[in-house]
């Protein structure tokens, strides 16, 4: 059997030589959803190109779509397909994100910019490399790793991922004929000996025929040359490569951007509610409202199914999916209560919060990254930690509703309306959400230790993520025993339900982002510091406005307090 | 949580009337109690965070007062639920509460009390091993003159020395043996020692003075890991007059060798191809025609034993890739004029020529001999598809009694962890080795470490937990007879 390796030379040649006068790839009309659709390894997962673009695009620059120099906007498909195929010099374009500061002015690069061009980073590329060598070997020797070498190692690991995908080392489209060695690892265009010559030899010049047929902007041509080709694909080891079912599901999760129409439609459900009423023609718009509310969270519901049957996994598993899934619940809880009190405005408290949330994952590509890479091994097949990450969580929900809640309180004391009818019904409601939270708190910290039990051996170690959701619980515990004991009173309540939320923030959020210490490693990260700092001073100004003017205000009676 | 105002009710019971009684059981207690439990634990978060987990927890989480304080908050609980006497339906959700925070803690202090928690390092092929390592510390200070031996205990910390030296031990024959210095930043250097019987070494140098590159290593000969200096385009081995030469090298390699009569004879390879065979007079540098590099031995020790060296790396100083950095002690000891000073890494032993026989002084960690060793049979690690990256470890164990027969066999994977004994009520209650699978070594595909955990609290942690959450629970359940959210009925002070 005569092997590959004397043709691909050639191969190469005839893909790149495709496009010796190439136009980029925009100013193509070429529908390139066949070729988003053949299959590609990368990161330990099988994965549809179309993800795979989305995936390096978000990975390189931050984004997807990237703006070029021209103004074009070019999404993740479109990347990987002109990246292969050389139709754009990307080495100019400005793609590999560098926003960390002090990094930009240890290298010299021009501080106002975020995005460089490889070209661009080129004379810096060896202190890069000598700052992320030094970071690899402080991590080695389990020294703390400033975070101007975890950043250069982060570009570091840009430039390479860059060029890689420009030499089509990173194209991992070819599987493994059955039998062959190390049968787990997908073949690029550059070494793929394994594959008999005339199969080889027919991939081959089905991706030269996709180049031509794109080129000469030949839609059916496209379309026919890349079924062909991913049947060639899939004929050298149909075990392993995806079906199109599941290939299909995946792209279709990704062009449906289930969280993305939530936001959409909280948005209008939160201004329709707002204006609508209970009563007179405008009731309809509550209605809208509501049912914007519904169809909302049913696609949320649907998205995140989507994702546990793509993924395989449970729901909860990295800090976007916590986000988006404390998102969720929380219009779950704004639902339920709304249903037994019928009262607008709890739905009017829980959907800013999902959509801050939604929000916050949408800006946030780089610090939270909604990629499905498989989970490290202590993550994996537990029953417990399903059942504590996901109650942990809920309870989330029930605090962010009470947060949200809190504000409808405290503007009550605010604008010192005397005269609010429901002032207490409002305080009761506040706290049975609040005792919702708690449960489920207590409930999550606890399968957290019978988790930690069973997987590291012991029930309670004082680990940071521990001890900052004892610490949470504890704080709203705290603010119930006050009130009892009579320290404070319903205000008081209304007050903690904003402040205590401190204690999630830090527990969910800054353990792994601002301590970054402990055993729940495999969730630490970097960046949306801003956000939070913003959020928490915004909320401290919101609670000592009440404050003042709770304190300032004329004596309320006491069955209005 | 308590329900309603008791403090209004009459009295029928005496004790409750007793002020130290009231006191403890106080909402008040339960409310300083409580806020101090989150200031200590936030403050235990940021010392882990600023300095590390056994920081946090010698300061704050394991020490006295903080037991003193959650022993506080036992009784709170304890007296407020009695003060409660005679309960009611609707107190339900409020007892199971606080009993189920009582029974967690009892079950942490019989945990702390009677169980056992450490790890073990295994080597697939070596014998069973039932040495169970603690995460204490402590140092050995042995003096074979006097055969005598003191155990410095030190729990979680590490031995840490201020500006005055530590007074550790007067030997019978008087030597004083202090700690002088601590460091967290120890490196070792591989530097052999001589002994009566053991293989040659030699300090080698290679030098380029176009490069401004100098390496200096000692070699031993018949170490696996220190008879070769490899500098990635130019190795050196150093074998023994006889020995056959390595098959694999870079292609400029020297291969040295240390002859029968105590001469050193170097045969230097240029792009794989034998270009000359010399003897090595030692300290003079040769040219080895490999641009302008020279070799040269420094140092020949003809009967040495492989030792270890340890010096602190200055701050500023990044460590070698792949070398990890230690904490240790500078011991002295010392006998009127004379004295002998050496640091002592974790996890090492020195030894200190005092008299006829040496002093021994060991840092490291307690032990703790389990009732059972163990053979790891097997080890695998299972890889993300198309990549390094681990997806799942398994260690295959085999269970041996003292006597040599195997009682058990079995599997432990990240998550998946064996049970010695085996049985399900021996689960519940914590009464068994939990074996789980800690971490791995991706240099060495023979050893795995396990966590070993015998915890007689576990029945009371987890029951305890299920009272709590049932408790909570039941708060929803059963109120008070009015039916209305307690807290908006009891007070409205604002």
């Amino acid at each position: 059997m005569i092997k590959m390796r004397l043709l691909l030379p050639l191969g190469i040649f005839i893909l790149t030589s495709t496009f010796l006068v190439a136009a980029p790839a925009t100013s193509n009309t070429v529908n390139l959803h066949p070729w988003e659709a053949l299959a590609i390894q990368d990161s330990g997962r099988r994965k549809p190109m179309g993800i795979f673009g989305h995936e390096m695009l978000v990975k390189l620059s931050g984004r997807d779509p990237v703006t070029t120099k021209d103004g074009a906007k070019i999404g993740g498909t479109d990347f990987a397909f002109s990246m292969l195929f050389a139709t754009h010099d990307w080495a100019d374009e400005p793609i590999i994100l560098l926003s960390y500061h002090p990094l930009t002015a240890q290298l010299g690069l021009e501080a106002t910019r975020k995005r460089f061009s490889p070209r661009e980073l080129e004379p810096v590329a060896a202190q890069l490399e000598s700052l992320s060598r030094e970071a690899a070997a402080l991590r080695q020797s389990n020294q703390p790793i400033p975070r101007l070498h975890s950043e250069a190692q982060t570009v570091a690991g840009r430039l390479q991922m860059f060029h890689a995908l420009s030499d089509s080392s990173a194209f991992l489209l070819i599987p493994p004929p059955a039998g062959a060695p190390h049968a787990n690892t997908w073949l690029s265009l550059t070494a793929f000996g394994s594959v008999p010559s005339a199969q080889g030899t027919a991939i081959l010049q089905g991706l030269r025929d996709l180049g031509i047929a794109f080129r000469e902007d030949d839609n059916a041509k496209f379309a026919a040359t890349a079924v062909t080709l991913k049947s060639n694909l899939r004929a050298l080891n149909p075990g392993i490569y995806p079906s199109d079912k599941v290939i299909e599901r995946e792209l279709f999760y990704q062009r449906l951007k289930p969280f993305d129409a939530a936001i959409w439609l909280f948005a209008a459900a939160f201004i329709l509610l707002a204006v609508g009423t209970t009563k007179g023609p405008r009731r309809l718009l509550t209605t809208a409202g509501l049912t914007c509310t519904v169809v909302g969270f049913a696609i949320m519901v649907y998205g995140i199914l989507l994702r546990v049957i793509i993924a395989g996994r449970a729901p909860v598993t990295n800090m976007y999916e916590s986000v988006v899934w404390v998102s969720m619940a929380t219009v779950l809880f704004g639902i339920i209560f709304y249903a037994v009190y019928r009262n607008r405005t709890i739905l009017l408290s829980a959907l800013p919060i999902s959509l801050l949330c939604l929000l916050l994952v949408r800006n946030l590509p780089v610090a939270m990254p909604s990629r499905l890479d498989p989970l490290v091994p202590v993550l994996r097949d537990n029953f417990w930690l399903t059942a504590h990450v996901l109650t942990i969580t809920l309870s989330y929900a029930a605090f962010a509703l009470t947060l949200g809640f809190s504000h409808v309180v405290l503007w009550q004391y605010i604008r010192r309306l005397k005269e609010a009818p429901n002032l207490r019904q409002l305080h009761e409601w506040l706290y049975r959400m609040m005792f919702v939270g708690l449960i489920l708190l207590a409930a999550g910290t606890v399968l957290g230790g019978v988790w930690a039990n069973y997987s590291w051996g012991r029930f309670w170690g004082w680990d940071p993520k521990e001890t900052w959701a004892l610490i949470a619980l504890l704080m709203y515990v705290l603010a119930m025993h006050g009130k009892m004991a009579g320290w404070w009173g319903n205000f008081g309540i209304a007050v903690a339900g904003i402040v205590n939320f401190s204690g999630i923030v830090m527990a969910w959020y800054g353990v792994n982002y601002v301590l970054g210490t402990g055993l729940h490693s495999y969730g630490f990260g970097v960046g949306g510091e801003g956000y939070v700092i913003v959020f928490l001073a915004l909320e401290a100004a919101y609670v000592s406005l009440a404050i003042v003017r709770h304190h300032r205000a004329p004596k309320l009676t006491p069955a209005e307090a | 949580m308590p329900q309603g105002d008791v403090r209004s009710r009459p009295q029928r019971y005496k004790w409750k009337r007793n002020p130290i009684f009231k006191f403890l059981a106080s909402l008040r207690l339960a409310v300083i109690l409580l806020g101090v439990l989150i200031v200590m634990s936030i403050v235990g978060t940021i010392a882990e965070s600023k300095f590390d987990a056994d920081t946090a927890r010698l300061w704050i989480y394991e020490a006295p007062w903080f037991s003193l304080w959650i022993a506080l908050l036992v009784a709170n609980l304890a007296c407020s639920t009695l003060m409660r006497w005679p309960w009611r339906r609707h107190h339900t959700g409020f007892l199971l509460t606080h009993l189920g925070i009582i029974v967690v803690v009892l079950g942490a202090v019989i945990g702390q009390a009677g169980g056992i928690e450490g790890t073990m390092t295994l080597f697939r092929g070596a014998p069973a091993d039932g040495t169970l390592v603690l995460q204490t510390r402590q140092m050995t200070i042995r003096d074979s003159n006097s055969q005598q031996a003191v155990g410095i205990q030190l729990g979680r910390r590490t031995l840490e020395v201020g500006g005055k030296p530590l007074d550790l031990w007067t030997t019978p024959s008087g030597w004083k043996i202090e700690a002088v210095a601590s460091s967290s930043r120890l490196l070792s250097t591989f530097q052999p020692a001589p002994v009566a019987e053991g293989n040659s070494a030699v300090r080698i140098r290679l030098r380029t003075a176009a490069m401004k590159q100098t390496v200096e290593q000692w070699l031993l000969v018949g170490n696996r890991d220190h008879s070769r200096l490899d500098l990635g385009l130019i190795t050196v081995d150093l074998l023994s007059g006889v020995e056959e030469p390595p098959a694999a090298g870079a292609a400029n390699r020297a291969v040295m060798r240390y002859n029968a009569d105590g001469s050193l004879s170097v045969t230097l390879f240029t792009q794989g191809v034998p270009s000359a065979s010399k003897v090595l007079p030692l300290g003079e540098p040769l040219s080895t025609g490999w641009a302008d590099w020279t070799v040269e031995a420094v140092q020949v020790i003809p009967s040495a034993t492989p030792a270890f060296h340890f010096e602190p790396l200055p701050a500023e100083q990044t460590p070698p890739m792949g070398q990890a950095l230690l904490d240790g002690v500078k011991i002295r000891a010392s006998q009127g004029e004379r004295f002998a000073e050496q640091w002592v890494a974790a996890g090492w032993r020195a030894s200190f020529p005092t008299g006829s026989f040496p002093l021994e002084v060991a840092y490291g960690w307690e032990t703790h001999q389990l009732p059972f060793g163990l053979v790891l049979q097997n080890f695998v690690v299972e890889r993300n598809e198309g990549t390094d990256d681990p997806a799942a470890f398994r260690s295959d164990l085999a269970v041996f009694l003292p006597d040599g027969t195997q009682v058990a066999t079995g599997s432990c994977s990240m998550n998946e962890p064996l049970n010695y004994p085996d049985a399900l009520w021996r689960s519940f209650t914590g009464l068994t080795y939990k074996i789980s699978q800690a971490s791995w070594n991706p240099n060495d595909p023979t050893q795995s470490s396990v966590q070993i955990l015998r915890d007689p609290g576990w029945l009371f942690k987890w029951t305890g937990s299920l009272i709590i959450c049932s408790g909570l629970v039941a708060m929803f359940i059963f109120r008070r007879p009015s039916g209305r959210a307690v807290l908006i009925t009891t007070n409205a002070h604002d």
